[in-house]
């Protein structure tokens, strides 16, 4: 009779207890940023949370610097999905107060910022590969360099790597773009009559994903040379690649606390460049959504994300895991 | 089973539905359903839209097919449309390229009396003459004069052709009414449909480095207004004076110049001062595709979280907006011989 | 010896409607206004009118609203295109000129009044009153000059800088008229061109265009609602109802003879004493004794107040210095009643 009772209550309380991890999720919110690879982090995030967590997911469309903010004023929301921290110089100051807290490079690789050249330009014309070859003949890269618009990071740094390259009278002109949107076009346009095209982007992207471009050889990395360059006051910029990029999976500081579970599933989300940028060529190709592209992901790669999850987690998705 | 499988059925058509390319990506919903391994439950109705028709019969195509169909579409037209459309609009270019141009080489201490003399001379008004030499050294003040600049020389260039080319037009759509049943929903149609969606396409006609780009962008949207008010005011014309004009032999050359345009002059006039408040409207947009100025510090601000600095350029764009239409405003009533007072 | 005359309106038909001419066999057929507005969604604005002006005239078309007059005065200089019919100026049938023949029509041969002036607000007194000659291309002194004579012909020397709108509504209709002079055309049309204004305006400027005609003998066509204007004004009269013409001739005469009840209700109210005239009601000359001699144009009330109302006298009537008839007073007394005592008298 007592082993019954204990029995019984060990059963409520494990029961209760099992029932409080899932109460404990209740709910999230998790940005989706307005550039294709964090839509579908989200997608994937969403999914996992929701069918193998309990959560109920709020997904908040935002961008960088406002979700930043937001997180820093209000706590809310929950989790930021790829920060781009070098381009961020909000960020690091919020790591340090506490405020966020890091819980995992998204993209493993890290994001890789560059200057392009197209696939079949840098063929028929391999001296363009280097800085050298362009600048002894700008023209054939099409005389501009496309550089980002006026706000973001890269525009500082791209701005004061050309003063240090010091392309003044050499026929090759800064083009500031207005806007991403923009600035991806270009390449797009470019590769549909295979003109010249030359400028900066990044990886992973459904553009770079797409239309494959050569990365043009610069002097290699200098940290302080590159610190420097992304300060607009810098004295004499010295001229210097860009690191990988780190790209950052953040959470509240109280959302830490509380949900360890979540906290410990998004610590291991994680994409290298190859396997993002094969969902997001594979999305242009299809012509399909964020939501069928995580669903395409999570198809082709049971393995891979199977070893994000906790137990419990594996044992409610075990039918798409088989 | 798909809810439309039924209707295929009885219509005898199952042998072709099967004829299709059935590779549409998986769903979110089929997913959550093999997950649960439940049936999926969608509604219970569902619109017979094309994404739920080939659910159940895989020749009929999906909806992203459409989209898909519309962009190849547009590719294939793309060498013929850019060979009619470049050389068209390449004066755009360089008359934008002129007037930034101009407007930087040429410096403050003459750039600006030179301003104030046409607020005079448009105005004759000593309080708006005051107050643009006010507003102009203001932004100059903040370090916005050549930001400033570069928007205001835009502006002049983008209504000055707006008003050459939806003057004439207004002026044919006012004789005749087929054409204007088929310029209003034009008219529509360019008010409404968001910028973007035109002018990314645009991209690939034009070269995104040219001018032009953000000329057009800003011609489209800021001509409307004075191609409808022209249109009204010419077809509000007292019809008893045009009657006075047919009944003494005026031809049609006649009436437009001595008669219809002199009446219609306020509402053409209302027309123009719209269309420079439009043309400064878009200003930010025009910066998205990349055009120099002011709303160029708007987007940094609004990227940057710099709240300032998108305040002061929004600041700025409103004195321009306020100088241009106090001065074209008390021009309008200068010219306006209807209302001579007495 | 009956001369072409200038203006001649032969079996004109107006009907307006997308289908006016093909609806036009109905209305020929015998079908009224009110049937064709019914079953064929129609309107019926003149029917058969056959109409001749006489160089040199003021003929007057009168009418009720709706009668259709403003419609037919726009036919003569085809403002409005008519269903069927001719328009004859100076035995030219208008319908077959070109857009450049009619132009000139327009711009040599006739001017218009319109009753709400039609003057253009933009420009000044003189540049409205010069506007025909500037349309006709001559330079600006020659219109301006001509502009100025006629001006100050109707009164207005000293406004040529004003604008119409700083001026009152028988001072604008004033420059109407002088721009109508200033065309120098044969032929004048006037659409109820003193309705708009008030009383003793209306008579001033009545009294203007009798003078400006005793001098210039145009062809005036002028409409009108106002009877009493009608009578004072015409030479020959003209009265629409409906569209059709009802009776035209000699005013006189129709007030003597109205030819249908409609009309007869239409001239009962007016004062006849003081339209009537002397040569409507004179009788050829027998020589018996005279009390004194009147005028052929003098009307019934001033003799009336003359023979201080004495029925048994005769007088002799005289067209300036020769004797044309006689009137006898129990003549007119019998003449200041309408027609029906005037039945019963035969």
């Amino acid at each position: 009779m007592k082993n019954l009772l204990t029995g019984a209550a060990t059963a409520v309380a494990l029961t209760m207890g099992a029932n409080a991890a899932y109460a404990d999720c209740g709910e999230v919110s998790i940005t989706e940023m307005d550039w294709a690879s964090s839509a579908v982090v989200t997608a994937v995030a969403t999914f996992l949370m929701e069918q193998g967590y309990g959560c109920t997911v709020q997904k908040v469309p935002s961008s960088t610097v406002p979700a930043l903010t937001s997180l820093a004023e209000t706590g809310e929301p929950d989790i930021l999905t790829e920060v781009w921290a070098n381009s961020t110089p909000a960020y690091q100051p919020l790591v340090d107060s506490g405020k966020l807290i890091e819980v995992a490079n998204v993209l493993s690789d890290g994001g890789v910022e560059a200057w392009w050249i197209p696939a079949y330009l840098a063929e028929s014309n391999p001296e363009l590969t280097t800085w050298e070859g362009i600048m002894a003949n700008p023209a054939a890269v099409g005389g501009k360099f496309h550089d980002c618009p006026s706000g973001w990071a890269c525009d500082i740094i791209n701005n004061n790597n050309l003063k240090a390259a010091n392309i003044e009278g050499s026929g090759l002109e800064r083009f500031q773009h207005g806007s991403g949107e923009t600035l991806q076009t270009s390449i797009a346009s470019a590769f549909s009559e295979k003109a010249p095209w030359f400028g900066y982007y990044w990886a992973p992207t459904a553009v770079l994903g797409k239309y494959p471009m050569v990365r043009v050889e610069v002097p290699a990395y200098n940290a302080e040379a590159h610190a420097c360059n992304g300060d607009v006051d810098c004295a004499t910029p010295v001229f210097s690649a860009y690191p990988a990029a780190k790209v950052a999976t953040a959470v509240s500081g109280p959302f830490a606390k509380e949900n360890p579970e979540i906290v410990e599933l998004l610590s291991n989300v994680s994409f290298t460049n190859a396997q993002m940028g094969e969902v997001l060529a594979w999305r242009l190709d299809n012509n399909a959504s964020y939501d069928e592209a995580a669903v395409h992901f999570l198809t082709s790669n049971p393995d891979v994300w199977g070893a994000w999850l906790s137990a419990d987690a594996k044992a409610k998705l075990g039918a798409l895991l088989n | 089973m798909a809810f439309y499988d039924g209707l295929f059925s009885v219509l005898g058509l199952t042998e072709w539905c099967k004829g299709g390319d059935s590779a549409a990506p998986m769903s979110m919903a089929d997913l959550l359903a093999k997950s649960s391994g439940k049936e999926t439950s969608g509604p219970l109705f569902p619109f017979p839209s094309l994404d739920n028709l080939s659910e159940s019969c895989s020749s009929i195509i999906q909806s992203r097919d459409v989209t898909k169909g519309i962009e190849n579409g547009f590719l294939a037209a793309k060498p013929g449309l850019k060979a009619v459309l470049d050389p068209i609009t390449q004066p755009l270019s360089w008359l934008l390229d002129g007037a930034l141009w101009t407007f930087a080489a040429v410096p403050w201490f003459i750039m600006v009396p030179i301003l104030v003399a046409i607020a005079w001379y448009a105005s004759r008004s000593v309080g708006v003459t005051v107050f643009v030499a006010f507003s102009i050294f203001l932004l100059g003040l903040v370090d916005h004069y050549d930001v400033a600049m570069q928007t205001l020389s835009i502006i002049f260039v983008c209504t000055g052709i707006s008003v050459m080319l939806g003057v004439p037009i207004g002026i044919a759509m006012s004789k005749s009414d087929r054409l204007q049943r088929v310029l209003v929903p034009v008219l529509d149609l360019l008010q409404t449909l968001p910028t973007f969606v035109y002018l990314i396409p645009l991209i690939f006609l034009f070269s995104v480095t040219e001018s032009k780009l953000y000329g057009i962008a800003i011609i489209l949207y800021a001509i409307v207004p004075v191609v409808r008010l022209t249109d009204l005011g010419i077809r509000l014309v007292d019809q008893d004076v045009i009657e006075a004009a047919n009944a003494f032999g005026m031809n049609s050359r006649q009436k437009l110049v001595g008669v219809e345009l002199p009446l219609a002059l306020p509402n053409i006039m209302a027309g123009i001062n719209q269309t420079i408040m439009m043309s400064l409207a878009m200003v930010v947009i025009a910066s998205l595709v990349s055009a120099p100025g002011l709303g160029v510090n708007v987007l940094r601000g609004i990227r940057n979280l710099e709240l300032g600095v998108g305040i002061v350029a929004g600041i700025g764009i409103v004195l321009l907006a306020v100088i241009l239409d106090r001065v074209s405003k008390a021009a309008l009533s200068r010219v306006d011989m209807t209302r001579v007072k007495h | 010896m009956a001369q072409e005359p200038k203006v001649s309106l032969r079996g004109l038909y107006k009907i307006f409607g997308a289908k006016d001419k093909d609806v036009l066999q109905h209305v020929k057929a015998g079908m009224g206004k009110d049937e064709l507005l019914a079953e064929h969604g129609h309107v019926l604005g003149l029917q058969d009118i056959n109409v001749e002006m006489q160089a040199g005239e003021i003929t007057v078309v009168m009418g009720l609203s709706g009668s259709g007059k403003s419609t037919l005065i726009r036919h003569l200089n085809r403002l409005i295109e008519p269903t069927a019919g001719e328009i004859l100026v100076d035995g030219e049938d208008v319908m077959g000129l070109s857009e450049t023949g009619l132009r000139g029509l327009r711009q040599e041969k006739m001017s218009m009044v319109f009753q709400k002036f039609a003057l253009l607000p933009h420009r000044t007194v003189l540049q409205n009153a010069g506007m025909a000659l500037a349309v006709r291309g001559q330079d600006k002194a020659a219109c301006e000059t001509e502009a100025m004579k006629w001006l100050a012909r109707v009164g207005l020397q000293g406004f040529e800088n004003h604008y119409p709108a700083q001026l009152s509504g028988g001072m604008q209709q004033r420059v109407g008229i002088a721009r109508a002079l200033t065309a120098n055309t044969d032929i004048m049309l006037m659409d109820e061109a003193f309705s708009a204004l008030d009383p003793l305006i209306r008579t001033d400027m009545q009294n203007l265009l009798l003078e400006l005609q005793e001098e210039l003998h145009k062809t005036i066509i002028f409409i009108t609602h106002d009877l009493d204007e009608a009578l004072k004004l015409a030479d020959h009269l003209v009265i629409l109802k409906d569209g059709a013409v009802i009776q035209q001739g000699e005013p006189q005469g129709i007030l003597m003879n109205p030819s249908d009840p409609y009309i007869e209700d239409f001239v009962s109210d007016i004062n006849r004493a003081r339209v009537l005239r002397v040569q409507s009601v004179m009788e050829p000359l027998t020589g018996t004794k005279f009390a004194g001699d009147v005028g052929i144009r003098e009307n019934l009330e001033s003799l009336i107040a003359r023979s201080g109302g004495d029925t048994t006298l005769h007088y002799r009537v005289m067209d300036g210095d020769v004797a044309v008839g006689e009137l006898n007073m129990k003549d007119l007394v019998k003449a200041l009643v309408p027609r029906l005592s005037s039945t019963q008298a035969d």
